[in-house]
């Protein structure tokens, strides 16, 4: 690798410095760092300056962000994997029920005993919470409370489906 | 020397080039690491604030995401412990949403109010779209005598060794208790476990499991569509079912009210009730007496010392061993079978069988259309049946005669 221009100035310039023995082997640093291009004192002065300011920005960045610290091991919140799988989660119980209600809806609209009535009550009061689950997590969908909770519901209304139609006269 | 000065002064910019290259990619890097994905980032704040609880004096929580646990502890403080998650699309607008996040703590003549206040912009924020996501866990240590109220939606709650009075309300999720006194506990969705509490115990759900037991005082329990099981309670049991089983063992005395659930009730000091409907019933073990009413399930008596009054109208009828007191049973269309009464036995079904060993005191059996068998009943029967066989063993037949036969 030939040396750069500027530096074989400095080194042929006469009376500035004594000549280094010329083929002495450079340090090991010396040559770890010689694919960096020589710059100006200016350009490195200017360099070192922004080298500080990035040092300076990184600690304050840890500074202001220590109170904060990242969620790791805590359940409270989704991670988006997680969210993925409860989301696919809640779309195959939606489907799963879909299927189920369409079959036991003429037991619903017309229950004929009362213990069809006590269902169809049951699943009125599942609807609502599930309706108001799903407000819910649509302002904080990864709130692990919330999501565990519509499935749970999800789960419950496809039971007492399958229970209502175990029911069938 | 190792290098000549100029070559060292720029071999030092160069090494501080790179270090700052590190740097500036650790800056880089470093927030990433925190993030949970490269689309959403998680950030948690701690609150910690510590009171002084004076004498008489409460502690109200009021609360919306999050789980909730209450600690009974010596001393007088309220040592409110409180971790504050946020996420967002970005770690500003998490850390942001996180620090408006407030937990207000207000001390009162009553005692001490904590308040979760989520920031009413940034939930309008949220609504247009941003996904982002919130909840606060508590976790507070109180003085064990003092008397709590907690109002929670979205998350669990769980209290022990507080022995103040308590009124606990929660909308999803679970509700467990240890080690408290009496109170009051309602939830909506989620299961109820109350476990050990020194006075009267009221417990009431929608649509989760509830388990009470080792009560001191005397029990309540309302549930809709969920089962109830309670053990061990000192004072008498009352117990509103819907949808679910019951199971209730050991209490001085119970009234038990469900529509379509089983029932079973063991080890009763006292008197026993039960109304169903559509469940069967099993009880054994009543101090007193035990009245049931079933409509269409089956119904079970064992070992219960005093009267028995049990009317099912499409369910089987089987007991044993009533020791003190009469039994009366009235079926529409199930079996009878009775086995050791001591007291007078009367018995009708309209479409059954009716089958009784060793009754002690006076009998009368009547059944339209199904046959009556008796044996071991010496102080006489007097047996009706329209069109059925009647077969007597060891037994003294009364006047009026059987409508149909006597063999």
């Amino acid at each position: 690798m030939s040396s750069p221009s500027g530096t074989r100035r400095v080194r042929d310039a006469p009376g500035l410095y004594a000549p280094a023995v010329p083929d002495a082997q450079p340090p090991l640093f010396c040559k770890w760092l010689s694919f960096l291009p020589s710059f100006s004192p200016a350009w490195q002065t200017a360099l070192a300056g922004a080298l500080v300011l990035a040092l300076t920005i990184s600690a304050g960045w840890f500074v202001i962000y220590r109170p904060l610290r990242a969620v790791d091991d805590d359940q409270s919140l989704l991670k988006s994997s997680a969210l993925k799988e409860v989301e696919s989660a809640e779309t195959a119980y939606q489907r799963a029920i879909d299927k189920l209600a369409m079959q036991a809806k003429p037991q619903l609209e017309n229950p004929a005993t009362p213990l069809l009535a006590n269902y169809h009550e049951k699943l009125l009061v599942l609807d609502s919470a599930i309706a108001d689950l799903r407000a819910q997590a649509g302002m904080n969908p990864s709130n692990a409370q919330l999501r565990y909770q519509l499935l749970a519901m999800y789960q419950e209304k496809q039971h007492t489906l399958e229970e209502i139609l175990e029911a069938k006269p | 020397m190792i290098c000549n000065q100029p070559t060292f002064r720029r071999e030092l910019l160069r090494l501080a080039a790179v270090a700052g290259a590190l740097s500036a990619m650790l800056l880089f890097m470093a927030k990433p690491l925190h993030a949970a994905t490269p689309a959403q980032d998680q950030v948690s704040r701690d609150f910690h604030q510590t009171v002084t609880l004076g004498a008489g004096q409460s502690v109200r929580l009021e609360h919306k995401f999050g789980s909730v646990t209450l600690h009974g502890e010596s001393g007088r403080d309220v040592r409110i412990s409180a971790t504050i998650r946020a996420e967002a699309s970005s770690h500003e607008e998490a850390e942001s949403f996180a620090q408006k996040i407030k937990i207000e703590v207000h001390q009162t003549g009553e005692g001490v109010r904590i308040k979760t206040i989520y920031p009413e912009e940034e939930k309008k924020w949220f609504h247009s779209g941003k996904h982002s996501s919130w909840s606060v866990s508590y976790d507070i240590g109180i003085p064990s005598d003092a008397p709590i109220t907690v109002r929670n939606s979205f998350g669990s709650v769980e209290v022990s060794g507080v022995h103040g009075a308590a009124d606990v309300e929660n909308g999803y999720g679970t509700v467990t208790v240890r080690d408290a006194g009496a109170g009051r506990w309602n939830n909506a969705f989620g299961s109820i476990e109350l476990a050990g509490a020194a006075g009267n115990v009221s417990v009431s759900d929608n649509n989760g499991s509830v388990q009470v037991s080792d009560v001191k005082g005397a029990l309540e329990v309302r549930n809709r569509f969920g089962s109830i099981t309670a053990r061990s309670i000192q004072g008498a049991a009352t117990i509103t079912g819907g949808n679910g089983a019951v199971a209730l063992t050991d209490a001085a005395s119970a009234n038990i009210t469900t529509s379509f659930g089983s029932v079973e009730a063991r080890n009763v000091r006292g008197d026993l009730s039960v109304r169903d409907n559509n469940g069967n019933i099993e009880i054994s073990g009543v101090g007193g007496s035990a009245d049931v009413t079933d409509s269409f399930g089956n119904v079970g008596f064992s070992d219960v010392h005093g009267r028995v009054n049990c009317t099912t109208n499409n369910g089987r009828v089987k007991g044993s061993s009533v020791t003190g007191g009469s039994v009366t049973i009235r079926d529409s269309f199930g079996n009878v079978e009775l086995d050791t009464i001591s007291g007078a036995l009367d018995a009708e079904t309209s479409n059954g069988r009716i089958a009784v060993r060793d009754a002690r005191g006076s009998v009368t059996l009547k059944s339209s259309f199904g046959a009556i068998e008796a044996s071991n009943v010496p102080k006489g029967i007097r047996a009706v049946t329209g069109n059925g066989g009647i077969s007597l063993t060891s037994a003294e037949i009364l006047l009026p005669r059987p409508v149909s036969e006597v063999l």
